[in-house]
């Protein structure tokens, strides 16, 4: 076991006041049989009780309807996590041709739909430049993920700001640059192509300096391994998800768990800063 | 049947190429269109002009009118042409369609339980999974979610036409709060009005209990731990098509009309500003789009939904009529699935018909296909809006070679349909100051609740104005007639 401190915080300024608002936040670490949620504090410049409430995927959302004029909203959480140390290395007890039959089969594909089929963000266009690795059933799912994970990881290259959340990967793979959203949209397209089930995944990074994630949310990719269950793989690092990875939520694109959406009646710009830091001791 | 000289219906002109609905080849009327054609040939054509005006007043007065769109103009406000000839469906005939119809959104409602839940029909392969999830309308939202009641097509409207064989055939289903109904209840009133003896005498089925009813659908499916629930019409607006039947059904519902920016939600319940401070609301009938109502969590741009409503939806606290996610079972690919739906839940065959298609994928649909092509409408599977049609008989021989080319070349992609013919009723005609006939369609209109349902007895019948025309709908310049449905 590790624990984990972390903390987030947003500040959003408004030229000119807002009369209305609703904000939906999702940045509260998961539950689940690989972390803890042993402390949980909010804070906010609205004094409000907060109302959680589960989205589509279950996950708990901070939710706040503000309806007397304000130009300041910050909010700030802090948690301890414990975490389940693991080895990122797995070995299917499936035979790789009874894993790609089972990948193929109507019923799982069925039971899986909704991280098979494509959204507009994790859509390929029609003509790309690169082959992607193909799974074909010779390696097993999960060497053929370790694969996909390197080529997209030496196919882009890190560069902050050079794409916003909205864009899509026929633009990304045309400048080959990107940030995690980017790495892992990709990951999940070509996983999607495949018949491999992908679901994208936020959350809190703790790697220390070198790393990609630090000092951000970061986004990486779940599949889904037969027998094994949803697997982490993290292509902005080219590496495999293991305790340092603390999850918020998946979905089936970054539009399922943006950090926070905020529905306004306001006129002129905003300014927005937020910082994540995570610590282990 | 003996008429008096010189009756108004006697210059009509029959066409027999198509299927006329009150007259007999013969010329005389059908049986249960005896009375009025008696009645009308009573009228001189003065007298007839003048009721004709007469309703045309009352409609104006009552302000039923509809918008037109068009690019870079202000919507233009119509009165809603309507036709004093009312359309007679004898008692028989419409048991037969209300059974029908009926049991078509029985099970339609059945198969988005299904597809949003155990999805045991793709399982089964009788409908094909990339359909259905492919679909823009097929919403990640409603997966596992039961609404209440397991009801999702609270209201539907169900078109049908009479083919040249006399037999009705649905045209297309209509789950996304389809509009009309107004209509119906308007063109009843100002009709009564001029021919109250004949609705007397014919025994017709009276429409007036629909806002009734769809309050008390409304109330079967109110949220749970809610004894008298609090119901509102949500519209888009003022600017919208529909807005006179918003305004209409929640005036004759007696609950509140409200647009989104009247709703507020805070903690997951739903509330509506009032002058004495908010108050819950529990079910909402809404005619606004599913992409439309929730800018949290659909169109982030929209204006005219209401903040954190499919999170309130979700939990349980409030009602959504029709419930979202319901166009998935709507779109043109699934129709020709609906025949196989019906028997796959219902384990019956299916009363109404739908039109004959051939899939090309299918070897015998396309040979059939490509030596008929001159009798069939061609249309690609995945294009709306009319794209890519072709009609058999406005081909010449070497168009038709070229749609041969294209549906081998990529027979997925095309079904085709026999060419179906409206049926005809007779229409006065104000430019020629005669009755001719017109073809007609017919919107029916269905209310499911738990453990409920009700059909209007009657509908709207769609009359397309201009000669030869077989577009029905009212921003093409179609009107409508009142429909008479007999005890």
């Amino acid at each position: 076991m590790e624990e984990f401190y972390l903390e987030y915080y947003i500040a959003n300024k408004y030229e000119s006041p807002v009369r209305k608002a609703n904000f939906q936040l999702v940045i509260i670490p998961d539950s689940n049989p690989l972390q803890r949620v042993l402390d949980l504090k909010f804070s906010c410049s609205e004094n409000k009780e907060i109302h959680l409430s589960k989205n589509v995927f279950g996950f708990e959302t901070i939710n706040y309807y503000i309806s007397n004029p304000f130009s300041e909203f910050w909010f700030k959480l802090s948690a301890k996590i414990q975490k389940k140390k693991i080895n990122p290395f797995y070995v299917s007890p499936l035979m790789p041709n009874d894993e790609f039959e089972l990948l193929h089969s109507l019923d799982f594909q069925i039971d899986n739909h909704l991280f098979l089929w494509d959204t507009q963000l994790t859509q390929m266009p029609p003509v790309v430049n690169y082959t992607f690795p193909v799974y074909s059933g010779e390696l097993q799912l999960f060497e053929y993920l370790l694969q996909l994970n390197t080529f997209i990881f030496q196919l882009l290259e890190y560069s902050p700001e050079s794409t916003d959340v909205n864009t899509p990967i026929e633009e990304v793979l045309q400048i080959r640059k990107g940030v995690c959203q980017d790495y892992a949209h990709l990951f999940i397209s070509v996983c999607r192509k495949n018949k491999i089930p992908a679901r994208y995944v936020s959350g809190y990074l703790s790697q220390g300096d070198g790393f990609i994630g630090t000092g951000q949310l970061h986004a990486w990719v779940e599949v889904l391994i037969p027998e094994l269950g949803w697997i982490g793989f993290d292509a902005t690092n080219n590496l495999v998800a293991d305790h340092h990875y603390i999850k918020i939520a998946h979905g089936t694109d970054y539009r399922d768990c943006s950090p926070i959406i905020g529905v306004l009646e306001t006129t002129g710009s905003q300014k927005s800063i937020h910082s994540v830091t995570v610590t282990n001791q | 049947m003996k008429q008096p000289a010189n009756g108004i219906l006697d210059s009509y002109c029959l066409n027999n190429s198509h299927y006329d609905e009150v007259f007999k080849e013969s010329k005389e009327p059908k049986e249960h269109y005896n009375s009025i054609v008696e009645r009308f040939n009573q009228l001189s054509l003065s007298d007839f002009e003048r009721i004709n005006n007469e309703v045309k007043t009352a409609f104006f007065n009552q302000g039923i009118t509809f918008a037109v769109y068009a690019e870079d103009k202000k919507p233009d406000e119509r009165i809603f042409p309507f036709d004093l000839f009312p359309r007679i469906i004898p008692s028989q005939e419409w048991m037969h369609l209300e059974q029908g119809v009926i049991q078509r959104n029985k099970a339609i409602n059945l198969f988005l339980d299904d597809i949003y839940h155990k999805k045991l029909i793709l399982k089964d392969k009788v409908v094909p999974a990339d359909l259905i999830f492919s679909s823009k309308n097929y919403l990640k939202e409603m997966v596992d979610f039961t609404p209440e009641g397991g009801i999702y097509t609270h209201i539907s409207g169900t078109d049908l036409i009479k083919h040249a064989d006399g037999q009705y055939y649905i045209l297309e289903d209509n789950l996304r709060c389809p509009s009309g109904v107004s209509y119906v209840l308007s063109n009843r009133l100002a009709l009564k009005k001029s021919l109250f003896d004949l609705f007397d005498k014919l025994k017709t089925k009276t429409v007036y209990q629909y806002p009734e009813q769809l309050l008390e659908i409304l109330k079967t499916v109110k949220p749970k731990n809610v004894d008298a629930p609090t119901i509102v019409v949500v519209t888009p607006g003022m600017y919208n098509s529909a807005y006179f039947e918003h305004s209409f059904l929640a005036q004759k519902m007696g609950v509140p009309l409200v647009e989104g920016r009247d709703l507020f939600v805070e903690k997951d319940f739903v509330y509506m500003k009032t002058i004495h401070g908010p108050k819950r609301v529990d079910v909402i009938y809404r005619r606004v789009d599913d992409e439309f109502i929730d800018p949290l969590c659909f169109r982030k741009d929209s204006m005219l939904g209401v903040p954190g409503l499919m999170s309130a939806y979700r939990a349980g606290n409030v009602t959504l009529a029709n419930a979202p996610g319901t166009g998935v079972a709507d779109d043109k690919a699934v129709y020709h699935y609906v025949p196989d739906i019906i028997k796959y839940y219902l384990n019956e065959e299916p009363i109404l018909n739908n039109v004959q298609t051939y899939h090309c994928e299918k070897e015998s649909d396309m040979k059939y296909v490509l030596e008929n092509i001159g009798k069939l409408v061609v249309k690609p599977v995945d294009e709306s809006g009319g794209y890519g049609i072709t009609i058999g008989t406005t081909l010449t021989k070497d168009q038709i070679e070229e749609v041969k080319v294209r549906i081998k070349s990529n027979p997925r992609k095309y079904i085709a349909q026999p060419i179906m013919s409206l049926s005809v009723h007779a229409t006065f005609i104000e430019e020629t100051k005669e009755f001719e006939p017109r073809h007609i369609d017919l919107r029916t209109f269905c209310l499911m609740g738990k453990d409920t349902e009700y059909i209007l007895k009657g509908g709207l019948t769609r009359v397309a104005l201009k000669r030869g025309n077989l577009i029905v709908n009212s921003s093409q310049g179609g009107g409508s007639k009142d429909t008479w449905v007999l005890g």
